[in-house]
């Protein structure tokens, strides 16, 4: 029958064969085609089915058929080694079987290899340990999550019961969660600009779902804080801003740019509803707290009247009666601009009256009296 | 007195039918119209004529019938008149063909009912072929167009029921002669092209192109190959290329035959062209593809072109030609990895933990640093110049890193002066010299980066790192490996063959030492088929032992012997039989990816299907084959876009019915399909998945994103993997796996591609492949490989690295800037007359980026263009016709 045969090259030739042929006849044949310097006989390696051929047996017994296809490739010295082993062990074992004598070679090249590999491994395990150990170190050993409570714990009991549980997780929100640097902490003392920091976990978290309004967000932020704390101390009262320094720097801040404090109060009506209404229900406390001098500042007045309008549009009441008070204003007029007057006055209204209308129409008196009589009804009220 | 009575019986009859026929005529009256009504008593009087006895009334009938029909089926007008009304009569008319005598007027009858046969014969009875064939053999496009396709349609089944019967098939060839000559004169290439494809005898189409049809009949023939089993689709090649040599246009010939990967067909091209300056963008396509070729006197008679042309094919001035893009767009400036991460944009989580030092995230940074200023030569970690100490400064940032990682670090020097073979060998040149051997080793395989795709006669490569091949240290060994095998893909080396050969063949050798080996010999030996590499390969799988199978670097030696048959298809099959023979726990594994690799960039649906098929196995005892299963798929479906798509939507199917194993890898198969090629699906599946709670496929699906978005900046991307970034800062695995793909999506600086297609997606370059094939393997085992100690494979990237631009020159190579058109690419294939080939285009001037899915057109006719596709370099020829306005 003709039996194809293919090379590792991916090419194929034919060759013919007889179902009774052994695989040895098989080879012998496949030199005489190619050639002796392509296939040498003795180095060739036949394989059908996932299985390598024996030499001594035949074509029928591997169910080679026609429509099948043998696959030849060369062999090593070593495989030469492994086959002339084979061959002597079933000489000595008349009843091995087929299958246990092609188990066989492949016993001897594991028995060498393990050794070296042994060798390997032993050299690869310390290897990888050294180089999990140098990462491991290099690595911040942050705690989160699950670990946290068990970190704390163990800080616990090292201290012997000298640290209670807040000290201990305060001093590990200083040291962002190290434990090593938290112990050091522990036994040296919270650093200043560390307990500064410890509210900064709180912080990002508000900020990142808020959104940042420049630099009047972070004094802003400081105020929830201080407020919880302050609240139970004294109820229905404003005096707790005065020392704090967030509102202090706050303070300087709206003095010396007045138009901040528009922003600020709506973004503490976002942190802060509370504290926006506190300052409602108390407002002449807050504007005298807005308006004491840091250093003796200038400009008071101009202040003054500008946080007024601000705060009005906060519904914060009764503030017309402030400016008439703290701001005594004498306006001189001309002789001309005195006769107008009385001119307006004959004409039968109200002093007081004439002399707004006078001035808010530019010291027209035309302008000044229709504006008079065209709101004649307003005055009455 | 006896004829009498018979005659005044006819007469009688004769009187009968008239009044039928005068009752039946006033009732049909009233629906035509008078033009209409005469048309139909005249063909009727035709139809009458032809039974008469006299032939001369017959002959005279059936001219007019003729005439009617061909007036009428040559227009473009509805339904022809004359077929309407004479197809009440078909049946007639057939009868009497059979009563009629051998002669001229008989083929004619023959001939009207062919015709007629065109919509009256029953389905599959083939009358209209028929009646052709006993016809006069006149000219067969007087019956107009559609006549002529329907008889072709018949005549492919007719010819597969005669080749089932073995019959004689002459009569039929001569009709496709006439049809063919008939289709390819009416802008009907398509046609002529499906019946030769039918009746297999595309031969015959040489005989009937001319310079007006030969571009249309090529790019139809081109695409059709994609879709034909081989050995067909080679055929189908060999006649394109044929027709392209036939008419000059040897840069198309020469892409068709890249294609067939026929070194035989080059060599015609070059011997078959006399003009030195078409061969110089030869050379230019074929350094694109990143193929070993040599020219000889042959092809290149005079010995100082042929040096000139041999530098072009060695890619000599690439570094050149890609530095000036980079200062035509601006973007020379190094960049610092912080500059890629934009930690500033972050909220505050984040950029708190970002103040410790870390092992890990200086080895993601050298890595990015690597990836963004790749090919520029300066970056501002690792070639800062000295200011007080030289070893001491320029040294600051290797040793901030740890042992396996200064590895990395020393070769990052080689991806920054990527194609820069002298400044890049005197930089590197003062980390040989150090105590440390994994800086060593990094020098080495930043040698091999260096030389990518760059070949020298002085082989500076093989010079500096063959002797460290056999030195005992086994970071160096495979430092020295890995490098020649990306300095020297796709060489097919003999030296090289010998050497690494040995290394397999070495039992002192260790495990790691032969996977980087194996790999290196399939990088060489891409798609060579050779044989005893294969053995050697073979051998070493068979000699490893049970639990060495079990090490996660055993996956490289199956896929360097896959790598020698990438592309083969069919040749792999002798070695496939092999792998049945190897021990249980690989064979399965060595048997997918030689699958896979061979069959790599086919787009064969049947193999696709195969794998799939494997994909719905369940596993119970911690086989690992399924992984390459489903890399397989992406790497046979990526040959053409339908595919890709359905591939894309198969990857979705096995992502949520699929097992923990497939869905690690179908990430990596996304990323594989889509490389460098951003699809809003698929960016928006990898998103999903890398949050998913299996860390190891979110570290898969963050790679791919890197990977689809390599070298774009694509801004969406970008934001991505910064959210990733702030999400992951914890965990330093994944932190590592996003800084890797922020890096990769801003590959130099959005200058290069890792993209394996080119020219217009149509050639694949097998060492670009090999090179993101292997990368993907090693991701496959994730924590392992590019986690572990081994992250230095991530270079293997290099081999896809290209400039993804248009370069013009002039006829002395010196760039040239003109005005060029870029925009969609459109497909054009088998439409009719000239359309448009972009559409969405805007106007730059050269050097210019090109995006995937881009194409690139002249705005200018003052120059001619010696490539048909305007991709990488171009040469531009002088317009002798062209007057300035």
């Amino acid at each position: 029958m003709k039996l194809t045969v293919k090379t590792l090259k991916g090419s194929h030739f034919e060759i013919r064969v007889q179902p009774s042929d052994t695989v040895m006849a098989v080879k012998k044949n496949i030199e005489d085609v190619q050639g002796k310097d392509n296939y040498p006989c003795g180095q060739q390696l036949l394989i059908h089915n996932g299985k390598v051929l024996k030499d001594e047996t035949t074509l029928v017994e591997n169910k080679v058929s026609e429509d099948g296809f043998l696959v030849v490739m060369l062999s090593k010295s070593k495989t030469s080694g492994s086959a002339a082993a084979s061959s002597v062990q079933p000489a000595s074992n008349p009843p091995t079987t087929v299958s246990t004598s092609n188990s066989t070679p492949p016993s001897d090249p594991p028995v060498q290899t393990q050794a070296a590999n042994n060798s390997t491994s032993s050299t690869d395990a310390p290897t990888t340990n050294v180089s999990a150990d140098t990462y491991g170190l290099a690595a911040s050993n942050l705690v989160a999550g699950s670990n946290l409570e068990q970190t704390i714990q163990q800080i616990m009991d090292m201290g012997g019961g000298n640290w209670d549980r807040d000290t201990v997780s305060r001093a590990l929100r200083a040291a962002y969660n190290n434990p090593e640097r938290a112990i050091d902490y522990l036994y040296s003392g919270i650093p200043e600009a560390a307990e500064v920091a410890v509210p900064v976990p709180q912080t990002a978290g508000i900020s990142s779902g808020a959104v940042p309004v420049g630099p009047n967000s972070s004094p802003l932020n400081m105020f929830p804080q201080e407020t919880i704390s302050s609240t139970g101390a004294g109820l229905g009262s404003l005096d707790f801003l005065r020392n704090n320094p967030q509102f202090q720097a706050l303070r300087s801040m709206v003095q010396s740019n007045p138009q901040i404090l528009q922003p600020v109060l709506q973004e503490l009506g976002k942190q802060n509803p509370g504290l926006l209404r506190l300052i409602q229900e108390h407002h002449g406390e807050f504007l005298q707290l807005i308006n004491e001098p840091v250093d003796g500042s200038e400009g008071m007045k101009g202040t003054f009247l500008l946080v007024s309008s601000i705060c009005y549009s906060y519904n914060i009441i009764d503030i017309f009666e402030q400016p008439e008070q703290d701001m005594p204003h004498a306006i001189n007029v001309t002789p001309a601009e005195q006769e107008a007057i009385g001119r307006l006055e004959a004409m039968g209204f109200d002093r007081a009256s004439v002399i707004e209308a006078f001035l808010a129409c530019d010291r027209d008196e035309q302008l000044a009296a229709n504006y008079l009589l065209e709101n004649a009804g307003d005055f009455e009220d | 007195m006896a004829p009498d009575p018979n005659r005044a019986g006819t007469s009688a009859s004769a009187n009968a039918a008239k009044d039928d026929a005068v009752t039946k005529k006033k009732v049909e009256n009233e629906d035509l119209s008078d033009e209409d009504l005469a048309l139909k008593q005249q063909l009727e009087l035709y139809v009458e004529r032809v039974q008469d006895p006299d032939q001369g009334l017959q002959k005279v009938a059936l001219e007019s019938m003729r005439q009617e029909i061909r007036t009428s089926t040559s227009s473009m007008t509805s339904v022809p008149k004359p077929l309407k009304f004479l197809r009440p009569h078909y049946g007639t008319l057939k009868t009497y063909y059979e009563t009629m005598v051998e002669s001229d007027l008989k083929k004619y009858l023959a001939d009207i009912l062919s015709v007629l046969a065109l919509t009256m014969s029953a389905e599959g009875e083939r009358e209209s072929l028929k009646y052709r064939l006993l016809g006069s053999e006149g000219d067969i496009g007087s019956w107009g167009h559609e006549y002529v396709r329907n008889l072709a349609g018949e005549i492919a089944q007719e010819y597969t029921k005669r080749q089932s019967e073995e019959a004689p098939i002459d009569d039929l060839m001569e009709l496709v002669q006439q049809i063919v000559a008939f289709h390819m004169k009416h802008n009907a290439e398509p046609e002529a092209v499906d019946l030769l494809m039918e009746v297999e005898d595309l031969d015959m189409l040489s005989g009937h192109v001319d310079k007006t049809n030969f571009k249309r009949t090529c790019l139809y023939l081109t695409s059709s190959a994609r879709y034909l089993p081989g050995p067909d689709d080679m055929l189908v090649l060999d006649i394109a290329y044929s027709i392209y040599k036939q008419f000059e246009e040897y840069p198309n010939a020469l892409q068709i035959a890249l294609f067939m990967d026929n070194s035989q067909h080059v060599r015609e091209v070059f011997t078959s062209c006399n003009d030195v300056l078409r061969k110089k963008q030869f050379c230019y396509m074929l350094a694109r593809h990143g193929i070993t070729f040599e020219l000889d006197e042959e092809m290149v008679p005079d010995d100082e072109d042929r040096e000139l042309l041999q530098e072009i094919i060695n890619n000599s001035k690439l570094s050149e030609g890609y530095l000036t893009l980079a200062r035509d767009i601006e973007v020379m400036e190094p960049k610092s990895p912080e500059d890629i991460y934009k930690a500033h944009l972050l909220d505050g989580r984040a950029s708190a933990g970002a103040s410790v030092d870390s092992a890990r995230q200086n080895l993601a940074a050298t890595f990015v640093n690597a990836f963004v200023n790749a090919g520029f030569g300066q970056d501002k970690l690792m070639t800062v110049p000295s200011d007080s100490s030289s070893s001491a400064s320029s040294g600051n940032w290797l040793f901030k890193n740890k042992e396996h990682g200064k590895t990395s670090a020393a070769a990052s020097l080689g991806m920054i002066l990527l194609w820069d073979v002298d400044s890049g060998l005197a930089q590197i040149d003062k980390y040989f010299h150090s105590n440390d051997n994994h800086v060593i080793a990094g020098a080495l395989l930043g040698v091999g980066i260096v030389n990518c795709s760059i070949k020298n006669d002085c082989d500076p490569a093989m010079a500096l790192l063959g002797d460290y091949i056999d030195k005992e240290d086994t970071s160096i060994r495979i430092g020295a490996i890995m490098g020649l095998g990306i300095a020297y893909a796709g060489s097919q080396n003999e030296q090289l063959r010998e050497k690494l050969t040995g290394v397999l063949n070495d039992s002192k050798a260790s495990l790691e030492v032969l996977a980087f080996a194996a790999i290196s010999l399939g990088l060489i030996y891409v798609g060579s088929c050779n044989e005893e590499i294969a053995q050697a390969i073979i051998y070493t799988l068979m000699d490893r032992s049970e639990s060495e199978l079990g090490e996660p670097l055993t996956r490289l030696l199956p896929l360097g012997l896959g790598l020698l048959y990438l592309g083969k298809q069919d040749s792999v099959e002798a070695t496939a039989e092999v792998s049945k023979t190897f021990n249980e726990k690989i064979r399965k594994y060595c048997d997918m990816t030689l699958l896979s690799c061979a069959y790599a960039g086919t787009g064969n649906v049947l193999k696709v299907q195969n794998l799939l098929g494997h994909c719905s196995q369940h596993l119970d005892k911690g086989e690992t084959h399924q992984g390459p299963a489903v890399l397989g798929i992406a790497m046979v479906a990526m040959a053409e876009e339908l595919g890709l798509e359905m591939a894309i939507r198969s990857l979705e199917h096995l992502l949520q019915y699929g097992e923990q194993n497939i869905r690690r890898a179908v990430p990596l198969a996304l990323g594989l399909l889509c490389i460098s090629n951003p699809k809003v699906n698929v960016m928006d599946t990898l998103s999903r998945l890398s949050h998913d709670t299996d860390s190891e496929v979110a570290m898969a699906a963050v790679i791919s994103l890197g990977l689809i978005g390599a070298g774009t900046n694509n801004a969406r991307i970008a934001g991505m993997l910064r959210n990733l970034s702030s999400y992951y800062y914890k965990d330093t695995s994944l932190l590592f796996c996003v800084r890797i793909a922020q890096g990769l999506v801003h590959l130099g600086k959005g200058l290069l591609t890792l993209n394996p297609y080119h020219s217009d997606r149509f050639l694949l370059s097998p060492t670009a492949l090999a090179g993101l094939i292997t990368m993907l393997h090693a991701c496959l085992d994730m924590k392992a490989i590019v986690l572990g100690k081994y992250h230095y494979v991530l270079y293997f990237l290099v081999l896809a690295m290209q400039p993804r631009m248009l370069l013009t020159v002039d006829e002395n190579l010196k760039p040239l800037s003109v005005p060029v058109r870029v925009g969609q690419a459109v497909d054009v294939v088998g439409q009719a007359g000239r359309p448009k080939t972009i559409t969405g285009f805007q106007t730059h001037s050269t050097p210019v980026l090109l995006a995937a899915g881009d194409r690139a057109e002249l705005a200018t006719e003052k120059y001619i263009p010696l490539s048909p596709i305007l991709e990488g370099f171009v040469i531009l020829k002088e317009n002798p016709d062209y007057r300035e306005e």
